[in-house]
């Protein structure tokens, strides 16, 4: 592992039920924003799950800031944002949500979190149960971003976000990566926005990794990402 | 286009009869899929075996009372003035233990519908809709109460049928008379021409108590079911239908059919009209500035918000449920005899303390201040695992959040056992029940970490023993002997009992503790 990766993977094997994950070895290294592509079923979120210390791995390694994210979650989330549209929350009103998840962040940023607020047009009146699935993608990536992690994990942040939800999120995304230091981890099965926003790209097809590399590479000039998924058999 | 079968469905008119016909199929459906579901049956039968007793005195007025001072006469010379009337009216509340009883059989009750249902009723997320089915909610809900009551019924009946003579001579022994009520006393002498004989009493007593009790209990389990989610206005609604019901038991009303039927319609239809079938808007609260916190480091402020939250949010269900009955307990015991010569302050008193222990104890399902279930779009069942879930973004080890879940749940429902106690002891009765009730503090504790974590099976097993503990066995001990014959070597006196509440309080805390070692994968997140 190279001293400045912040995630490396080796041999890496993770098994839920029959499904099998397989990634012989990945790096993601500082100021990179990496696309996981791939279809239902080929293990994205298992991969952005174990990189984020929520799900053991049955083999090998995964080290996020050279610790394994699953014996080390507090020094690991402390500079890890994870956001997953199914993810829960505790049902407050909003502004006692972010007030409550602030506690645990001393990097949290109160202006930026006021910011994020206001970019993502969140009513924080509104409790967190009450709110509508878009909304709640919305707020769950204030949650991610406010401290201003190191690696920011977004599990389909785009899935439940129309069309202006979706630009915002483009936009904080690239704001992320203007700091050298910090990288973006996205799924997403908007290949468009994958596409404008990723310089490397994981594509995962039935639990294997079929293709991973700079995105310009990989894709070419003649056709877009989604054609070229179609290309590899991964649509 | 060819002739044949037709393959788009026809729209038919509006018309009761149809509603009937899809309320009734709809019914016949409940009943089929209950048959297949042995934990919607387990519970069934146990509802139906333990409220057996309950369902004639859960109405609130001894035989004797009901028969020589009939509703609504009762109220009238009950009345002298408004504080009398009130008083009077909470201290009659029916022996508040059975009352609790059938509350929480009625929440058993409409627990059964969630499975059959193919709808997770308790709690219930908005986005877990029903299924869009060609019936209104409100025949869904009543059809689906219905075919659950149809299965307590027949385990009702099965255990009046095997030994409900005994328990009629235990009830009613003392004069046959009494088990016959008044207005009704003309439909058994015309079925029943032998009326005088015990026999018949008992069975006509058993049989008009099943219609009251179903009026009584319809209601209750109505209220249960159309629980949506469990906060603050799920609850309200609950309880004021549950006050209602019984306060009506209190003077009278549901001891004769007539209006026990007027009752049990009018909160019926107050619980339709207002049911929550997830549409209703969220109330929207003033604006503020968002504020933030300042980080002493995540383990210190786990720590903090561990002590601090239940205290900073509960406070006043701990002001509520802890200070004023026990407020009530030490004027009760200033008051002498002189001031309180028919015992009217201590009954109430007696009653505040009695609904303590469950109100405190609920509070261990509460840590940090927060419900264990929050809301996700995968929250919204039991045992689903989502409190953890939702600390897994955070940086905190989830086995930190499951050990003070645990150790919430132990200090909340110990500090609910020893108000229990020191109640007990002030109003001077006996400690042995109390002391009975231990292993419940730390059987909510681990229902409340089995929540946490996800894990279903020993959550299950644990409200399983909670629920046994708490009624199937002073229920076998006290009345089984009786249905069964003195052949049954059951022991009157409290060791037995005691040895055995211990013994399955101690196999429903014990396997939760498994969740407190190490870094185990939760339930949740296997498969």
């Amino acid at each position: 592992m190279d001293a400045t990766d912040l995630v490396d993977v080796q041999g890496l094997v993770v098994r839920r039920g029959a499904f099998r994950l397989e990634v012989p070895a990945w790096r993601v290294g500082p100021g990179q924003v990496v696309g996981i592509v791939g279809p239902n079923g080929a293990g994205k979120t298992t991969l952005l799950e174990a990189v984020a210390g929520l799900r053991p791995v049955d083999a090998g390694s995964v080290r996020v800031f050279g610790l394994d994210p699953w014996a080390h979650p507090v020094e690991v989330r402390s500079a890890l944002g994870f956001m997953s549209d199914d993810m829960a929350v505790f049902d407050l009103r909003v502004e006692r949500l972010l007030r409550m998840v602030s506690g645990y962040y001393p990097s949290w940023d109160g202006a930026l979190a006021r910011e994020l607020v206001a970019r993502f047009a969140i009513d924080t009146r509104k409790k967190a149960g009450a709110l509508s699935r878009g909304e709640g993608t919305r707020l769950r990536l204030v949650m991610a971003m406010a401290f201003r992690p190191c690696l920011l994990v977004l599990d389909e942040p785009a899935a439940a976000l129309d069309l202006s939800g979706r630009r915002r999120l483009l936009e904080s995304v690239l704001e992320v990566v203007r700091d050298p230091q910090r990288s973006v981890l996205v799924s997403s099965h908007v290949l468009h926005d994958v596409e404008r926003v990723a310089d490397r790209l994981l594509v995962l097809h039935a639990g294997r990794v079929i293709h991973e590399g700079e995105t310009a590479t990989l894709v070419g000039e003649d056709r877009t990402l989604e054609e070229a998924i179609e290309a590899w058999g991964a649509a | 286009m060819g002739g044949g079968v037709s393959t788009t469905a026809v729209v038919p008119a509006p018309s009761l009869r149809n509603d009937l016909v899809a309320g009734w199929r709809h019914f016949v459906n409940g009943v089929r899929m209950t048959a297949r579901d042995p934990f919607a049956l387990g519970l069934l039968a146990f509802a139906g075996a333990v409220t057996v007793p309950f369902w004639g005195f859960g109405l609130g007025i001894h035989p004797f009372e009901a028969r020589h001072l009939p509703w609504p006469r009762g109220v009238v010379t009950f009345t002298r003035g408004w504080t009398s009337t009130a008083l009077k009216l909470a201290i009659r509340f029916p022996h508040a233990e059975i009352a609790f009883a059938q509350l929480l059989g009625a929440a058993l009750v409409a627990g059964a519908l969630g499975p059959s249902s193919a709808r997770r009723r308790w709690p219930a997320a908005s986005d877990r809709g029903m299924p869009a089915l060609p019936l209104g909610p409100r025949a869904r809900v009543i059809a689906e109460v219905l075919a659950v009551s149809l299965y307590v019924l027949i385990a009702r009946a099965a255990v009046l049928a095997f030994g409900g003579v005994r328990l009629g001579r235990t009830l009613f022994g003392h004069d046959p008379r009494f088990a016959t009520y008044p207005d009704v006393a003309w439909l058994g002498t015309t079925l029943l021409p032998a009326l005088a004989s015990p026999t018949a009493a008992y069975v006509s007593s058993f049989v008009v108590n099943t219609v009251l009790g179903m009026l009584l209990a319809f209601p209750l389990v109505l209220a249960w079911a159309t629980t949506t989610r469990l906060d603050a206005r799920g609850l309200v609604k609950l309880a004021v239908a549950s006050l209602l019901v019984f306060g009506a038991a209190s003077v009278g009303a549901m001891a004769h059919v007539g209006s026990a039927l007027l009752v049990c319609g009018s909160v019926s239809a107050f619980l339709l009209v207002r049911l929550d079938d997830g549409s209703r808007a969220e109330s929207v609260h003033p604006a503020r500035p968002v504020g933030f916190r300042r980080s002493p480091g995540p383990l210190a402020q786990l720590r903090r918000d561990a002590w601090l939250g239940p205290a900073r949010r509960l406070w006043w269900v701990l002001l509520l449920a802890g200070a004023l009955p026990l407020a009530l307990t030490l004027v009760s015991r200033a008051t002498g005899p002189d001031a309180d010569p028919h015992g009217r302050l201590v009954s109430l008193a007696a009653l505040a303390a009695f609904l303590q222990w469950p109100a405190l104890l609920l509070v261990a399902l509460f840590p940090f201040g927060l419900g264990l279930v929050p809301h996700g779009t995968s929250a919204g069942s039991l045992f689903s695992g989502a409190f953890v879930r939702s600390w897994s973004a955070l940086p905190v080890e989830p086995r930190t959040v499951t050990r003070a879940v645990y150790a919430h749940g132990l200090v909340a429902a110990g500090v609910a056992w020893l108000m229990l106690c020191l109640q007990v002891r002030v109003l001077g009765a006996r400690l042995g029940p109390a002391l009975y009730e231990l292993p419940a503090v730390f059987l909510m504790a681990g229902i409340a970490v089995c929540e946490a974590v996800g894990d279903r099976r020993r959550g299950l097993a644990a409200v399983g023993a909670l629920a046994m503990f708490q009624f199937g066995l002073p229920f076998g001990f006290a009345l089984l002997p009786e249905v069964l014959g003195s052949a049954v070597p059951f022991a009157r006196n409290g060791m037995p009992l005691a040895i055995a509440g211990y013994a399955v309080g101690l196999a429903g805390a014990l396997p939760p503790l498994v969740h407190l070692r190490g870094r185990a994968v939760t339930p949740a997140l296997q498969g």
